[in-house]
């Protein structure tokens, strides 16, 4: 075992590559469970706008798909220590927690909108075209965290 | 959480919107099965373009050659495909969102 490549360089490999997941998966979770409140209580009153109200829950899930994304392109570079060495480790956690934690943050986001845009969409349907455009300013958040993740794991 | 409580959130009363059995099971059929078409679009696409493209690019030789020859430059472009085709599922679904609303909005009103 080299300097460069301890036993436990893979260890932030693996890190990288849960975070990413983990935190991604937490903020869909979120954005899903908080906009699906919203959605529960507007459908008693409007059922036809089921689909419009849908919109916000496709959102959040499509960020946990950048953390699946993310997660198989760290995993696929995991090898054994002499082969993978701690900057690689390094810059792979990096990854991880960019995109994981941007989509945390997009998806607190898109919930907290989701769950008054639908309520407000279903009293005033001028409301759904700017709800559409924040939620695509909250979704970019998680958007730029896997550019930068992309980035990085191309280092 | 009772049913009335849930009418009142925005302070509307189940008077203005009383509660009632769906009218017509085919058309909540009919958008279910557009909703499902469209949430399996969304997550499935990117996948399979993702896994396609790794694949595709792998063996085709279609990828520009990295400097470790792992495969990163593929695993790149691959990943962006799957982006680029999520993001145009999504361009679709809210496209067809915006549109349905006022066509069952309109049939609604006038069973009414």
């Amino acid at each position: 075992m080299s300097e460069d490549a301890p036993i436990y360089s893979p260890f932030f490999g693996v890190m990288g590559a849960a975070a990413a997941m983990v935190f991604s998966a937490m903020g869909a979770a979120y954005g899903t469970a908080k906009s699906g409140t919203g959605i529960a209580a507007m459908s008693v009153m409007r059922p036809e706008l089921i689909m419009k109200s849908i919109i916000p829950v496709v959102m959040a899930g499509i960020l946990a798909i950048y953390g699946v994304v993310v997660a198989v392109l760290i995993a696929g570079q995991l090898k054994p220590p002499p082969e993978y060495t701690l900057y690689k480790g390094f810059v792979h956690l990096g990854a991880g927690l960019a995109v994981g934690l941007s989509a945390l943050a997009a998806g607190y986001a898109i919930g907290i909108v989701g769950d008054a845009g639908v309520r407000g969409t279903a009293q005033q349907p001028r409301l759904f075209v700017g709800m559409i455009l924040i939620l695509i300013f909250a979704e970019v958040l998680g958007l730029y965290g896997l550019i930068v993740a992309i980035y990085l794991y191309a280092k | 959480m009772s049913e009335d409580s849930m009418l009142d959130l925005k302070g509307q009363t189940s008077h203005s919107w009383p509660a009632q059995e769906d009218p017509d099971p085919s058309v909540s059929f009919a958008s279910f099965l557009s909703v499902l078409k469209y949430c399996g679009l969304i997550i499935l696409a990117p996948i399979i373009t993702f896994f396609g493209c790794k694949a595709g690019l792998g063996v085709w030789g279609l990828a520009p050659a990295d400097h470790a020859g792992e495969g990163i430059a593929a695993n790149v472009m691959s990943a962006v495909a799957a982006i680029v085709v999520l993001h145009l599922a999504l361009g679709v679904f809210i496209y067809k969102a915006y549109f349905e609303g006022t066509p069952a909005k309109k049939r609604l009103g006038k069973q009414e």
